[in-house]
């Protein structure tokens, strides 16, 4: 109620000033003088921007400290008994005074009636802070917005140049929003480094980048912590590889394709309905490519092997049979392939828009000698295209090494180091949803060996975009 | 085809009736194109020599490129265009059921407006056509074709030394001339320009208009200009075009000094357009 109040209050005040404003430069400029170096309209802003901005800073700033404060009051309430007991004990009772004040829900703590009239009389406490907070906050916001207001209005001058102070509002507010986004990036990246410093403060980094064997469940148990061979990423680093190569095996022809086809042979009409086709299979939520793989493709696929097994077995090519027979539904193939159809609308849009970048001269260049349609799509197209299908395919990869959710759903949880696709295998971003998923303790090297990978993995795919980036920007410069 | 000649009125100025006594090369009647519903060209009729430089001249959009489309069928890549009436070549219909477009355009090779080589080595531009044409077995052959070309093209003193050089390094006009070369190399019996020195500065320009004047020798060239000092200089056929219609055709020197239309001397004259 009174967040709308206060909302309304701020912006009344902004119209206010804005007229105000404008009328003030009118009776400045009233008797004729100097001719007013900005228009009206910014004038008007320039009052309303100072007075809601410095009205609006001062409420915020209220409802940010009034919460600490409330909290500061209910711990200083705290019973002796509670007092002492565990930090943990005290913060709950803290949260159900803050709770009980308003209106929110309270822990299933037991408490004495003693407690519980102590709770109550610190929970009025706690009510009259707030209230105190949120008027005492917006009469201090109202004033502060009138006076910035006033002192804005006083100097009006026709030479002041109120336009620049205007775009000056504007530009701090666009610097704030980039601010935010750089700010979170430099911020993830941050704390992806503090934990991985901290994982490799127990695991040496050569360890694991080349070590063999990944077992971190049985390094759970602290005099474990660091157990020589449990935290070898060689068998995930080779479990991405493996079903990115299968995807991109099943992706980069049918996407190039597609996109082949899309920009050279098909009329307006299909590709008005191919288009947007392939665009609703980029709409499919990897979850659902999920599931398709975990309950469609893999009993599928191990229903075939295990037949052509059964066939085999007891021939000469018994090995082999028995090898299929033991086929089970996750295998890198069912995850890799799942993947690749995912990837095909993706590869094909990127290198669509790239056939379609290539100058229309150089095809009537290779038509006018006689060249066939497919000659001249394969012998000067491809070939002018190909650095920026190279980026389009390591883009891509990029998303392949990536992407959780398939994987997570259709390959397996047992780190094998194979390069057969009917195998079993895992990743890195399964085995970081894998360690990150449950209760956990957040201080174990089995958690933070989740960040090792996952620092490891945001290097790779950094390192592919850049690499796609510089590629698309050279062959952009090339045709302008 | 034949029967079309007949019926069709004769044009204004023929080759015959210029005085100079030439083999026509391509003989068009009652050509009208159409791109979707919007018509182009009007009932063209005209007679293009062998051995001689053609120019077409007039304002823009008035069909120009469109006329010289239709004679290596390029329209037939652009959706929508329709062509109406008889082109032949040597009295071969080049709209019969039977002929591959794709290998008319072998006989009839385009330079465009803008140079357009290859993203490839001045060499392999060069091979392009005669490779997909299947014209050397070797690569011996091959280089002897390539020079061959080159050199016709005036280009070879200037890249002889560096074949293996991305063509798209080139000079706007070497790379012209070497555009040219391509063309030549697969042996094309006519050669149609598009306004080939438009992107080019007055000393290539004047490069490709010699080059222009010895390729006379040996092919049936068409050039489209928008140049009235390049046309008196390189031809000696001139066709006006108006609105997409053939308003006069003739020998070059006629068109400039005495034009029997009054639009043809207005747009001469510099009028308009
Ligand atoms: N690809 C095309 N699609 C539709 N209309 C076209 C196309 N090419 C040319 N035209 C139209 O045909 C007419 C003649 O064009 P064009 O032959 O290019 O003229 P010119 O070469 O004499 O300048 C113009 O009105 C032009 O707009
Ligand atoms: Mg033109």
């Amino acid at each position: 109620m009174i967040l709308s109040l206060g909302l309304l209050l701020i912006l009344a005040l902004a119209a206010a000033g804005f007229v105000l404003g404008r009328a003030r430069l009118a009776r400045v400029i009233g008797g004729g003088g100097p001719r007013p170096v900005s228009r009206p309209i910014h004038h008007g802003l320039r009052v309303a921007l100072w007075s809601a901005v410095p009205a609006a800073a001062v409420a915020l700033a209220a409802a940010l400290v009034s919460g600490p404060v409330q909290v500061q009051a209910a711990r200083a309430s705290l019973p002796a008994e509670i007092a002492a007991q565990a930090p943990l004990e005290q913060s709950v009772y803290v949260s159900d005074v803050i709770a009980q004040a308003h209106g929110g829900f309270a822990s299933a703590r037991i408490r004495t009636p003693a407690e519980q009239s102590a709770m109550t009389e610190a929970a009025q406490t706690v009510r009259r802070i707030d209230q105190g907070f949120r008027w005492g906050g917006l009469a201090l916001a109202l004033i502060a917005g009138f006076l910035a207001g006033w002192r804005a209005i006083v100097s009006i001058r026709p030479e002041l140049k109120a336009r620049q102070h205007v775009e000056a509002w504007i530009w701090l507010a666009l610097a704030l929003c980039s601010t935010v986004a750089v700010l979170t990036t430099v911020g993830i990246i941050g704390s992806l480094l503090y934990e991985s410093l901290r994982f490799f403060r127990s695991v040496s980094p050569v360890e694991f980048l080349t070590g063999l064997q990944w077992s971190p469940q049985i390094a759970i148990r602290a005099d474990q912590a660091g157990q020589s061979g449990a935290f070898g990423a060689v068998p995930l680093f080779a479990g991405t590889l493996l079903i990115t190569v299968i995807a991109m095996v099943v992706a980069a022809p049918i996407g190039l394709y597609a996109a082949i086809y899309l920009a050279e042979y098909a009329s307006r009409l299909q590709r008005a309905w191919i288009k947007p086709m392939l665009e609703i299979l980029a709409g499919v939520p990897t979850v659902v490519y999920g599931f398709f793989a975990a309950l469609t493709v893999g009993p599928a696929l191990r229903g075939f092997f295990n037949g052509i097994g059964a066939m085999l077995a007891g021939g000469p090519l018994d090995a082999l049979g028995q090898h299929l027979m033991q086929v089970q539904n996750q295998m890198a193939l069912v995850a890799g392939a799942v993947m690749g159809i995912m990837l095909i609308p993706f590869v094909s849009s990127l290198s669509d828009d790239i056939l379609n970048a290539t100058p229309q001269s150089l095809r009537d260049g290779s038509l006018a000698l006689g060249a066939t349609r497919s000659e001249t799509v394969r012998k000067v197209l491809l070939p002018a295209a190909l650095p920026g299908i190279a980026a389009a395919l390591l883009l891509a990869v990029s998303r392949a090494i990536g992407e959780t959710m398939i994987v997570t759903m259709a390959a397996g949880l047992q780190a094998n180091l194979t390069a057969n696709p009917l195998d079993t295998v895992t990743t890195v971003t399964v085995q970081i949803v894998t360690l990150l998923t449950g209760d956990q303790e957040f201080n174990s090297p089995k958690t933070l060996a989740a960040f090792g990978l996952g620092l490891t993995l945001f290097a790779v795919t950094l390192a592919l975009n850049l690499i796609a980036q510089r590629i698309v920007k050279a062959y952009r410069e090339q045709y302008d | 085809m034949t029967d079309n000649l007949s019926h069709a009125p004769a044009p204004a100025v023929t080759a015959a009736s210029s005085g100079r006594a030439q083999n026509v090369k391509i003989r068009a009647r009652g050509v009208n194109v159409f791109y979707g519903a919007k018509q182009a060209l009007f009932d063209v009729d005209m007679d293009i020599p062998d051995r001689t430089v053609t120019a077409f001249i007039g304002p823009s959009g008035c069909g120009k490129s469109t006329f010289l489309r239709c004679m290596n069928r390029m329209n037939d890549t652009i959706v929508g265009a329709r062509v109406e009436g008889a082109i032949t070549m040597d009295g071969e219909d080049l709209y019969a059921k039977g002929l591959d477009p794709v290998l008319l355009r072998a006989r009839v090779g385009m330079v465009f407006q803008k140079p357009n080589p290859f993203p490839k080595s001045i060499y392999e531009n060069v091979a392009y056509g005669p490779r997909i044409h299947g014209l050397a077995r070797t690569k011996a052959e091959m280089d002897h074709v390539v020079e061959t070309a080159l050199k016709k093209a005036g280009l070879w003193d200037e890249v002889a030394d560096r074949l293996s050089h991305p063509g798209t390094g080139l000079s706007g006009g070497q790379q012209q001339r070497l555009v040219i070369a391509r063309a030549i190399a697969v042996r094309p019996e006519v050669i149609l320009m598009d306004e080939p020195c438009s992107a080019l500065d007055p000393i290539a320009t004047a490069r490709i208009e010699e080059l222009i004047d010895e390729l006379r020798r040996d092919y049936c060239i068409v050039i489209v200009t928008h140049s009235m000092a390049q046309a008196a200089r390189v031809s000696q056929k001139t066709a006006f075009f108006h609105m997409g219609r053939v308003v006069e055709v003739g020998d070059t020197e006629t068109i400039f000094t005495n034009p029997r239309d009054t639009r043809t001397s207005d747009y001469i004259t510099g009028r308009f357009g």
